[in-house]
């Protein structure tokens, strides 16, 4: 935070036409908490009018001020505005102070040369008070007081020996930390999580996986899964066999009755989405009419092996669940 | 003659070997003379030759004068053999049937057999009209008659190896009627509800095509013994031995048989019907047994050497709705209640 600090302030009843030294504005850092070895700012703003000049020539120079402070650098800038000249000067300065306990010293004053720093008004008036011809003549950087402590452990270990007191006391509590707002990220994640947990659940119910293994309307992709899972544990007679029953009763469910080789078509013809699937049907029914009702098993396995029924059935379910 | 029984097998004809290829084509032919005198029946027809084939009895029953004596006579007529028929009235007895006595010219009485013995052994359709008019007494002699195929008379046992009872009755009218007895129902092979042609080509032949008009020509038109009817039996063993039935679907006709006895327990339900108390009997071993014959026909029909569940399926309606016996309050709506209990019967139950 920066200080305020006006150091005069000149009224313009005057006529424009007379040179003065209309402001000398100084924006001074903070006052305390400082320790050796610190640097700190000083931003001033001179305001001229008329001939009167800051004359920069004559503003110190970097170097050591006294024994404790050094003026590190000075710069200054200067910039025409609105009929005056504003001189922009900083000033940096570093302290040497080892302080053995907190220290108020001050930053000496300098005063500010100027040239035709009273160039009397061209009117021939003259002000109307002293002080106030005075100010508009000369101005000058006041001193600035700043309290310099001394670094912790030098107090606490080496000068408190027997301190007596708490460090909390000592110090300045801490600034409580700012607390960031985060209801709308909590707004936010919240309604991820909504999305996301729908977004599961649709997809579950989509493959008709765990919560929704018994979904209705999914026949086909229950038996492809069971299939897969039958086939992967072997392709035997028997996994063969239970392999064509889920199958069987997949096509029972989806047609809502117990389908038989001679209703394939006519399943095929009142499901348009199985339409065309009309020969395959027909070969699995036919394959597994042989395999269960007649003497000839081999010939079924033949007619339709395994690998067709396992295709068959993941073709079966991704109709169905395109149909969805 | 070497002929062969059922009950009797000493005496089966074994001397030629069957060709069942060409018995299938026969039986077609035996289907397509009978088709020229009955139009739109093509699924009665079906199921007559099935039962023909199994050697079963028959009872047509329906409406009034939509061609069931007609559709047996035909079957009589194609199939050969000595034919017989006998009218059921409220007053004929089982005698009238064995024999019947007369003065003759000379005055003399005269005890001549009966439309069942006049023909011995040879008698291959009986042809029993109108059957519910007739009494429980001739019920019951037909019931021995169908079962044995025999018959006890003028203190000797008259067999008749090739014999098949075909009964028709309507369904119209109640009144001086008797109803046939459960053991007799139990005995036919199929009960064939015979209806009105819903095909409208059929119906404008029945109405308009002269030959229609005349039921005795359009019998005699049709060529007569088709099949060989003294070799049915053999042939039917033949069909017996040689269609599979597989393991998969004994279970599945036994699965059918308790889901029709228990259907509660079958997880069937059928709108209005307390399932749990709809079935009180019937669907018996004897009328299961039939089915799986009747199925290994159709089966042999369609040109398979197995039966697969559709056989049972199509055939099950004929050959046990006549046996399954429903509780008395559900009677009165049998057929929509038999027809949608076997239906859900048959999308309940999995095959294989």
């Amino acid at each position: 935070m920066r200080v305020y600090w006006a150091a005069a302030w000149l009224l313009f009843f005057l006529s424009p036409a007379s040179a003065a030294i209309d402001a000398v504005n100084v924006y001074e850092p903070r006052n305390f908490g400082y320790f050796i070895g610190d640097t700190l700012e000083r931003d001033i703003e001179v305001v001229t009018s008329g001939k009167t000049e800051l004359f920069t020539a004559a503003l110190p120079r970097p170097g050591s001020l006294t024994y404790w402070l050094d003026l590190v650098s000075i710069s200054h800038t200067e910039r025409d505005e609105g009929g005056r000249r504003h001189y922009d000067l900083k000033l940096k300065y570093q302290i040497f102070y080892s302080a053995i306990e907190a220290t108020e010293l001050d930053i000496p004053a300098f005063p500010l040369k100027f040239k035709n720093p009273a160039s009397v008004a061209l009117d021939g008036t003259s002000p109307n008070d002293a002080s106030d011809a005075a100010a508009k003549r000369s101005a000058s950087i006041p001193a600035f007081r700043i309290i310099v402590a001394p670094l912790r452990d030098l107090v606490l270990v080496d000068l408190m020996p027997e301190k007596t007191k708490e460090l909390s006391e000592v110090l300045r509590p801490d600034v409580p930390a700012r607390e960031i707002p985060i209801a709308g990220k909590k707004q936010q994640l919240a309604l991820a999580a909504v999305v996301l947990s729908t977004a599961t659940l649709l997809l579950l119910w989509h493959y008709s996986v765990w919560p929704f293994r018994k979904r209705a309307g999914r026949p086909f992709t229950r038996a492809d899964r069971q299939i897969r899972d039958l086939l992967a544990h072997g392709a035997g007679d028997p996994s063969y066999r239970e392999a064509l029953l889920v199958l069987h009763r997949a096509f029972d469910e989806a047609a809502g009755q117990r389908i038989f080789s001679n209703d394939a078509i006519a399943f095929a013809e009142a499901h348009p989405v199985y339409r065309g699937f009309s020969p395959r049907l027909k070969a699995f029914f036919e394959s597994s009419r042989l395999y269960f009702f007649s003497d000839d098993r081999s010939a079924a396995e033949r007619l339709f092996p395994v690998e067709k029924l396992r295709t068959l059935a993941s073709d079966l379910a991704r109709e169905e669940r395109a149909r969805a | 003659m070497n002929r062969p029984t059922l009950d009797r097998q000493s005496n089966a004809d074994t001397s030629a070997p069957l060709d069942l290829v060409s018995w299938r084509r026969d039986v077609e032919n035996f289907q397509n003379e009978i088709a020229k005198a009955v139009v739109g029946q093509e699924r009665a027809i079906r199921l007559l030759t099935i039962a023909v084939v199994a050697r079963g009895h028959v009872l047509l029953e329906g409406d009034v004068g939509v061609g069931k004596t007609t559709l047996l006579r035909a079957v009589a007529r194609a199939l050969g053999g000595a034919y017989e028929r006998i009218e059921g009235t409220i007053d004929l007895m089982p005698s009238d049937m064995i024999y019947h006595t007369f003065l003759n010219e000379e005055g003399k009485p005269r005890v001549d057999p009966g439309p069942v013995l006049r023909h011995g052994s040879d008698l291959s359709v009986f042809f029993f009209n109108e059957i519910n008019r007739a009494r429980p007494q001739v019920h019951s002699l037909l019931l021995r008659l169908m079962a044995e195929r025999s018959i006890t008379a003028f203190n000797r046992e008259h067999v008749f190896p090739n014999l098949l009872v075909f009964a028709d009755r309507n369904r119209i009218e109640r009144e001086e009627t008797f109803e046939l007895p459960a053991a007799a129902r139990d005995r036919f092979l199929m009960e064939v509800s015979i209806s009105t042609p819903t095909d409208t080509a059929a119906r404008r032949d029945l109405l308009f095509e002269t030959k229609f008009h005349d039921v005795d020509s359009l019998i005699l038109s049709l060529k007569e013994g088709v099949l060989d009817h003294g070799r049915l039996n053999a042939l039917s063993r033949a069909i017996q031995n040689t269609i599979t039935v597989s393991p998969v679907l004994e279970q599945y006709v036994l699965d059918i048989w308790t889901a029709i006895r228990e259907p509660a327990n079958a997880g069937i339900s059928i709108g209005n019907v307390d399932v749990t108390r709809l079935v009180a009997g019937g669907a018996s071993p004897r009328g299961m047994s039939y089915l799986v014959r009747a199925a290994r026909v159709q089966a042999w029909l369609s040109g398979r050497d197995m039966v697969v569940p559709e056989d049972i399926r199509d055939i099950f309606q004929e050959c046990m709705a006549h046996r399954i016996f429903l509780a008395p309050v559900y009677e009165l709506r049998r057929d929509e209640i038999v027809r949608s209990l076997i239906s859900a019967v048959f999308a309940k139950v999995p095959a294989p």
